[in-house]
Parts: C-alpha cells; structure tokens; sequence
C-alpha cells in the first residue's frame, strides 16, 4: 500500500501536465485577439479589442455566419429526431437486426472525413443536387446521427419504461403519454443533443469546404482566412469568440444531460399544463 | 354471499415467437378477493397479469373483466389499474400531481380533482404529501404513492407486479398487513404477481402457483399447503420431505401405503392429485416430524435416524437426519423452546409421524420419463 | 402502443437513422466505386469501365508514398495518443472521485473547432510562432527552430493533441468495467502491483485499446486539415492529394480511385492490427 500511496501524486501530476498540454494551445488564441502587435509572437504587445470590432464589418464573415447558423440549426433538428426514434429503439426494443443497425448508424464516426465528403460530392452531383447549404446539411446530418443516438440513449436508460405504462394505465392515450410523461422526461436529452450536434456543425470544416459551394460555412471562411497574413489578428479574435460559442453551448448541454439523467427535467412545464 | 365472478381468463394463451410465456390459462377471481399469483421468475406470471392489465394481448383465448370480453382493449380503456414493481413514479411531479395523474380526463373539476387525490392519500396515510417531491420519498412511501394513484382512479381491479420486492425485511412484512388490512377496508379485487411463498399466503384468499407457463392449483394457502396437487406446488410452498411409496390398496378416503423407511400407513386421499399408480410419492412438512431421544410414544409410524446436520434459525432448529430406507436426506424443524439443540451431529434418534400428517401426492414420476411433467 | 410487437415497433424506429446513414454510406460509396472504373477527358467522363486509374494510381511512386506516408503518421499518432491517454485514463477510473469533472474537463477541448485546433499549433510551432520568440526571449535560443513547422514531427504532434480525448474516454470504460473484486482477488492470490496490472488490468482493457486506436487510426489516415497546415511539402498525406483531383486537378476519376485506396488500406491495417492485439491478448497468461 505504500507504493501505492507514493504512486499517487506521481499519476495526479501527470493528469495535471496532460490538462495543460490538452488546453494551452486553445486558449492562445484569445490570449492572443486581444494583442495590438500582428504577428503571434511573444512578448505580446499592447492590448485592443480593435481586432473584435472590425469582425463586426466583415460582411462575408456575416454571411457565413449566417449560413452555418441555418446548417447547424438545420442539422440539430433532423439529427435529433432520427436520433430519437433510433436512441428508443435501441433502449426498448429487443428487436432482429438491432445490433447490425446500432453499428450502421455508429459508422460515420469511423470513416475517414475527405472519403465521406469526396464520395456525397459525387454523388449528390450525380443526383443533381450542386453543392450548397442542403448539400452540407445533409451532410452534416449524417455525421451527427451517432452523437444524437449516444446522447438520447443515455436519456432512455435512465428513463422507467414502466413510467409510460403507469400513465397508459392512468387512461391517457398515446399522443398524452409522450406530451405529459415522455417529454417532459427526456427533454433535457433532447436539448442536449440539440446543442451538441448544432456545435459539431457549427466547427465541422472538411464536408462544409467539399459541399457548401458559393455559400460558405464559417469554417470555411476562416479557412480562406487563415491564408493571409494580414487577416491574422482578426481570424485569431473571430477564433476565440468561436471557441467560446462552443464551449457556453457544450456546458449548457451538459447542465441538461444531468438534468436528464437525474429524471428532474421539465418540472415547471408540467405544473403549469395543468 | 354469493360469489361473483370479476374477472374470466379462458383458455388464453401468450406466446412470444417459439416461445410459449402463458399457456392454456383458465381462472375466475371473485369480487372482493385478494388473489396471489405465485410461482419462480419466468413462470409467466407477470405476463398473465400484463395481460390482465391490457399492456399484452393474448395469442389466444379470451380475458373478461365485470362480464365484457376486454381481450383486446388497450390498457387505458379498461378498468384495471397497476402498482408497478418498480412504483413508476413520474420523477417530474410532485406527489400530488403523481396520484392525480389520471383524473385528468375524468372531467372533474379542480376542486373534486383535489378532494379525490387527499382523500386517496389519507387512505394510504400519506395525508398532507401533496406538495412533496418524487425525490424526496422513501421505498415505502413511493409504494404507497403507487397505490394511491392506482386507487384514485376507482377501478374494480387492482393489480399488483411484485409491489413489496423493491423493499426491506422489515418494512415489506409490515406492508404486507397493511396492504391486507386496506384491500379489505375497500372490497376492490387486487391480483398480486410474486415469487415469494409467504408474501403469497398472507396476504392472499387464493393463490395460483405457476410454473412454466402452467397454472398447477388454485387454491387457498391453507389447502395449497395441506393438499399440493404436484410435487412442483408441494416443494414451492412451504418446506417438503418427498419420500417414495408402494400403494397396496385404494379404498375409499384412505390410501394403504408402504412407505420408504416409514412402513406401513393409511394416508388419507389428496383430492388435488390427478392421478394414482402402484409406485407413489408421499410428502411430510419437516415441522410435522417429531424427534426424540427415545422412541416416541402415539405416532402412527417411528422410525431410527442419525443426525447428519443441524440448521439454527433462531425461532426453530432444523435437523437434517438421514433414514434407513429413505433416498434422500430428511428435514425435521422444531421450535427453539427452551433455548436448547437437543441433538448433536451423529447423534442417533427417533422420529414420529401421524398418518394425518403424510400428503398423498400421487403417481411418481421420479422414474418415468421427465417429458410427462413438462407439457 | 402497447399492443404491438416489439420487433415491428422497433424495426419502425430504428429504420428511418438507420436508412439514412446506411443509404448515405453505400450509395456515395457506389458511386465512388463506378468512378474509379471510368476515366475523364478534360470535362467529359468516358463511362467505359478500365482499370486504368487503378493501374496509374499504383504505378505512381507518389501515391504509394503519400499511402504509405499516411499510415504510418497514423499509426505514431495512434500509438503516441493511446499512451498519453492509458495513464490519465487509469487516473479518472482509479484514483480521483470527481470523475464527471475530470472527464467534462477532458472532453471540452475535443468538442471547440477542429480547424481552429490546428491553426492554433500553426502559430506555436511557426519561424516567428510562440516556441521560438518565447525561447528566444528567455534566451535559451538564438536562431528560430526550423524543424518545428512544415513535417511528419508537426503532423503528429497536432494530431495526438486533437485526438486525445477519444483515446482517453473507451480505455476510461473498459477500465470502469472491471470488476474491483477481480483486482482484490489477484492481490489475494499473490500478484504484485505490476504483474497484477500487466496480467489483468491490461488485458481486460484490449477492447478498449482496440475501439481507441481504431477511432483514432482510421479518420486520422485521411486527415485532411492537420497535414494542410502544418504539414508543409515533407508532411502531406493522401487526403491533400485526393482534395486536389475533386478540385484544383478536377479528375474524379482518379479522386476517387484514391479514396477506395485509402479505404482499402485503412480497412486491411485495422483488421490486422485486430487480430494482431487480440493474438496479444492471448498469450499473456
């Protein structure tokens, strides 16, 4: 046990050293979009927020703004609800085929990005559709349909199935089930998928920059930007307000994912329904 | 009184593809009585009961609740309500929401809402809980939660999925009074689904005994434990010492039998058991036996054993003796009156039997083949 | 509801996710598979069916070496990832009761953008990047580190960074998984803290080494961001030559033969790699 005891700090440190190691690089960016000097190099020079305020008069920014906000919009709710009907029937159906379906839908986590957005470029065009935002939501729903399905099975595990049945025996029907018990139930699972697959969009480059066309994605905007020199310190303030988008947007799904899972969601709804 | 019949299962049968959960089910439950379904996990018991609640609908056959066939009536439609084992209690609302849950539809309004729902929570005693949390409950109190919110809705049968498995000793024997003494006080029919023998019998008027998808005996828990009509029923209930036998004579009420290490006896006629035959199977409850040092005076039949083991229980001691003649070692429980364990291991006794106290449990199948016992 | 079968109800709602991915899986895949058997001639796709693309994608020594190129930073990053990841794994499983917080903390990172991630190792790792003027100002160095930016070295690293948190969370359940109980019992039966952990705690987490490394192996193979920019000439890999023929080259036909090449190899070192750790497994006894 002593060995043991002196293992400890040893792994904790490491722990820590990994922290450092897995945050440092993202958190230069808004140490640097704050910097008057252009060039990221140390000692920083100045304070401005001047680098924010000029993204305010991009108007391709905007744009692309814009569009990835209708994309990963777009996306969160298509892959929510496919994610919804698969997450129950994986959780409450024993059914033939149940197995070789979860692995399908799991697929797009395992098939290398530039294959998935060269092979629907080909075939979208095939099929006459020219790369645009639908292109890119459709995309994009593909990729996100395994994050929906993880989230909102973890939501149906936690979730009695017997709690449908007791309120089917109480005399409501169906439609009265899913309004008045399931809903209110998993609905913090379904918010919480909602903002996940919305970020996953929102960050994802590779199929928006094969499939968005003339109409690019904020990704792909700042893709052609990070070519110019001259654009750096603009990219780097665009870069960090997006980081902190994602991250307020992770931590919200997060808060409702516990919600869910500690079946407390949707108290307040419910009282006033009667 | 005249019993009415509530509830008629004929001939139904639930089979889930090859599997078959419930076969060939025929039962009448009577107004106003507590009726246990009994038997192992995977009998098909809480499929009977499911079906009986409209969650499943039956392959075959046909399910009548108050004289109309509700076969296939879903589960909101009928006039059956459930306590779930798991309680199922709505995590999202408050205790009163949870009992008033099904009023919704009624179309009552608020004030009788709310007059039904208190009124449902003093019968459980949870009088004034309205406003509590679902979190903030104990086992028993979500039992209770169940119970109300099941018997708010006034329904002519209640059905129970193993309502007290989710809770400890002590307060799973209090409950079973408890939940005696309302069903009782209110005369609305509960079904009960357990596995467990002594939750079944006393809490129960009748019990079914399942096993395998079969119904093997219903009947009273005192007749299931006097007269078992199987060996399956006799060993599920209560404890058994099986022991072969040789039928001579069938006369009248009384069976002359030869039994292994026990010797002759006249053993009254089990109305239960289908069937007879020359090789036999007779059954001794362990606290039927009597033991003793020297050879008892007054039993029918005594006989010399050893003490192989001895079980302290506390409120009895089991002694497990083995008997010439005899297969299988024998039970024999005594209760701890005087703080004592007589015998020791490999002590050498007596035992005592009165023929009264030998069940007559029919053919034995011991060594015919295991297909007979199965369909 | 209730008073269906449970296959047909579940078949019905598993169908519409399942469809969709499945259909968007084979059909583009398909299509992929037609386009490499045809050939284009400046804007017209001959659709006679060749094994031209295969043969001249072979025969070409840069394919192969991007190929082979690919894999091989694949497989560094994997295995540089999975090491970081075992320990800090084994940390979260075994010896820190805020579990939740340390894996919301390891989490975080993965889910901010991919593309800003790199961009971000872009500027540490430059001639004037944050290594060099930092060290340089300290006056550790006197002349920038060119070896930094521009090669496999940089590749990886940024790679194994993106990729942490993936390797981190199946290793984290498989360990989560064991059973306390089993430990304790190879204590009570005389292992040391070693043996113990090299004979049960390790084997009984090859499943999750193995979904680790194959979630980090094969989208790695085709990465297509981390080598653009801070690849250079030395550290680009086959995504970058597969993205030049669907646009600046415009030949798709030969695109496409590269990506069921890439496929193909991804596909045969998993398998093998599979039936290589399982082997492994095996054998410690």
């Amino acid at each position: 046990m002593k060995r043991l005891r002196r293992l400890l700090p040893g792994l904790g440190t490491y722990a820590a050293l990994y922290l450092a190691f897995l945050y440092l690089p993202v958190l230069l960016l808004p140490l640097f979009s704050f910097s008057e000097g252009t060039i990221v190099a140390f000692p920083i020079k100045g304070f401005t927020l001047d680098w924010y305020a000029q993204l305010g008069e991009a108007d391709t920014l905007l744009h692309s703004l814009a569009n990835s906000v209708i994309v990963g919009g777009s996306t969160a709710v298509l892959s929510t609800v496919l994610g919804l009907f698969a997450a129950r029937a994986y959780v409450r159906h024993r059914f033939f085929g149940r197995e070789i379906s979860e692995g399908i839908v799991m697929l797009p986590l395992v098939i290398p990005g530039i294959i998935v957005a060269s092979s629907m470029l080909v075939l979208f065009l095939f099929l006459g559709l020219r790369p645009s935002l639908p292109a890119v939501i459709l995309g994009h729903t593909f990729l996100t349909v395994p994050f929906a399905v993880s989230i909102l099975k973890s939501a149906f595990d936690e979730f009695d199935p017997a709690l449908e049945e007791a309120a089917y025996d109480l005399g409501e029907t169906t439609i009265g089930v899913f309004r008045r018990v399931t809903m209110p139930i998993i609905g913090p699972g379904i918010v919480s998928s909602l903002l996940v697959t919305f970020t996953v969009s929102f960050d994802e480059f590779v199929l928006a920059f094969f499939l968005s066309g003339n109409r690019p994605t904020l990704p792909v905007y700042i893709w052609s930007q990070i070519r110019f020199p001259a654009k750096l310190p603009n990219t780097l303030a665009l870069g960090s307000l997006l980081l902190a988008f994602s991250v307020l947007l992770l931590l919200t799904a997060e808060y409702f994912r516990r919600r869910a899972a500690t079946g407390q969601g949707a108290r307040k709804e419910s009282r006033d329904d009667r | 009184m005249t019993a009415e019949t509530i509830i008629e299962l004929s001939g139904v049968e639930k089979r889930f593809g090859t599997l078959t959960a419930v076969r060939d089910l025929d039962l009448e439950l009577v107004k106003g009585e507590f009726f246990s379904l009994l038997g192992p996990s995977g009998c098909g018991k809480t499929t009977a009961l499911r079906m009986i609640a409209g969650f499943q609908e039956p392959s075959s056959g046909t399910i009548r609740i108050d004289g109309e066939d509700v076969s296939t009536v879903p589960a909101n439609r009928r006039p059956t309500n459930m306590v779930f084992q798991s309680y199922a209690i709505f995590p999202h609302l408050d205790v009163g929401d949870n009992v008033g849950f099904g009023l919704h539809r009624s179309g009552l309004s608020r004030k009788e809402r709310r007059a039904r729902v208190s009124e449902a929570l003093e019968l459980v005693e949870l009088g004034g809980y309205e406003r509590r949390r679902a979190n903030q409950l104990s086992g028993g109190q979500q039992q209770r939660v169940a119970l109300a919110r099941a018997l708010v809705m006034r329904p002519k049968v209640l059905l129970l999925d193993e309502p007290l498995s989710a809770l400890d000793k002590n307060l799973r024997e209090a409950m079973q009074l408890e939940l005696r003494r309302l069903q009782q006080s209110i005369g609305i029919t509960f079904v009960m689904v357990t596995h467990d023998q002594y939750e079944a019998m006393t809490m129960s008027d009748r019990i079914g005994v399942m096993f395998n998808g079969q119904l093997e005996q219903v009947d009273t828990p005192q007749t299931l434990y006097a007269s078992p009509g199987t060996r399956s029923v006799a060993n599920f209930i209560g404890g058994m010492n099986f022991l072969p036998a040789r039928l001579h004579n069938e006369g009248g009420g009384t069976l002359d039998m030869e039994i292994a290490g026990f010797g002759a006896m006249a053993v009254g006629r089990n109305p239960n058991v289908a069937d007879h035959g020359r090789n036999a199977l007779v059954g001794i409850r362990p606290e039927q036996l009597e033991i003793a040092a020297h050879r008892p005076e007054g039993y029918d039949s005594t006989v010399q054993c050893r003490v192989a083991d001895i079980a302290f229980y506390g409120e009895s001691i089991h002694y497990f003796v083995e008997v010439d003649g005899v297969p299988e070692t024998m039970t024999v429980a005594v209760p701890n009156y005087f703080h004592s364990v007589d015998f020791t291991r490999g002590a050498t006794a007596w035992l005592g039997v009165q023929a009264a106290s030998v069940i007559d449990l029919g053919r034995n199948r011991d060594n015919e083949t295991q297909q007979g016992e199965k369909t | 509801m209730p008073l269906r079968t449970d296959t047909s109800k579940g078949l019905a709602l598993g169908a519409p996710a399942t469809l969709y991915v499945g259909l968007l899986v084979v059909a583009p895949l398909g299509m992929l598979v037609a386009y490499s058997f045809w050939t284009q001639t400046y804007v017209a796709i001959d659709h006679s069916l060749t094994w031209e693309n295969y043969r001249s994608a072979i025969g070409d020594p840069l394919v192969r070496h991007l190929l082979f190129r690919s894999v091989w930073i694949a497989a560094l990053v994997t295995l540089m990832t999975v090491l970081l990841a075992y320990p800090i794994a084994y940390f979260i499983a075994f010896r820190t009761e805020r579990k939740a917080l340390w894996l919301l903390l390891i989490t975080i990172p993965f889910w901010t953008s991919y593309l800003l991630r790199v961009f971000a190792w872009k500027l540490i790792l430059g001639f004037n990047g944050l290594l060099n003027s930092g060290l340089q100002g300290l006056g550790l160095i006197h002349e920038p580190m060119t070896w930094l930016l521009y090669n496999e070295f940089a590749v990886v690293l940024t790679l194994a960074h993106a990729w942490a948190p993936f390797a981190i969370l199946p290793i984290y359940v498989s360990l989560q998984k064991i059973d306390r109980r089993l430990l304790e019992a190879a204590t009570d039966l005389g292992s040391g803290k070693l043996e113990r952990f090299f004979r049960v705690t390790l084997p009984l987490t090859i499943p999750g080494i193995i979904s680790s490394s194959l979630i980090i192996f094969i989208p790695t193979v085709g990465d297509y961001v981390t080598p653009a920019l801070v690849g250079g000439a030395d550290g680009k890999m086959i995504a970058n030559l597969i993205q030049v023929q669907f646009g600046p080259a415009n030949d798709w036909p030969l695109g496409a033969t590269l990506s069921l090449l890439a496929m193909v190899t991804v596909g045969i070192v998993a398998v093998g790699y599979v039936l290589l750790l399982r082997f492994l497994g095996s054998r410690i006894r």
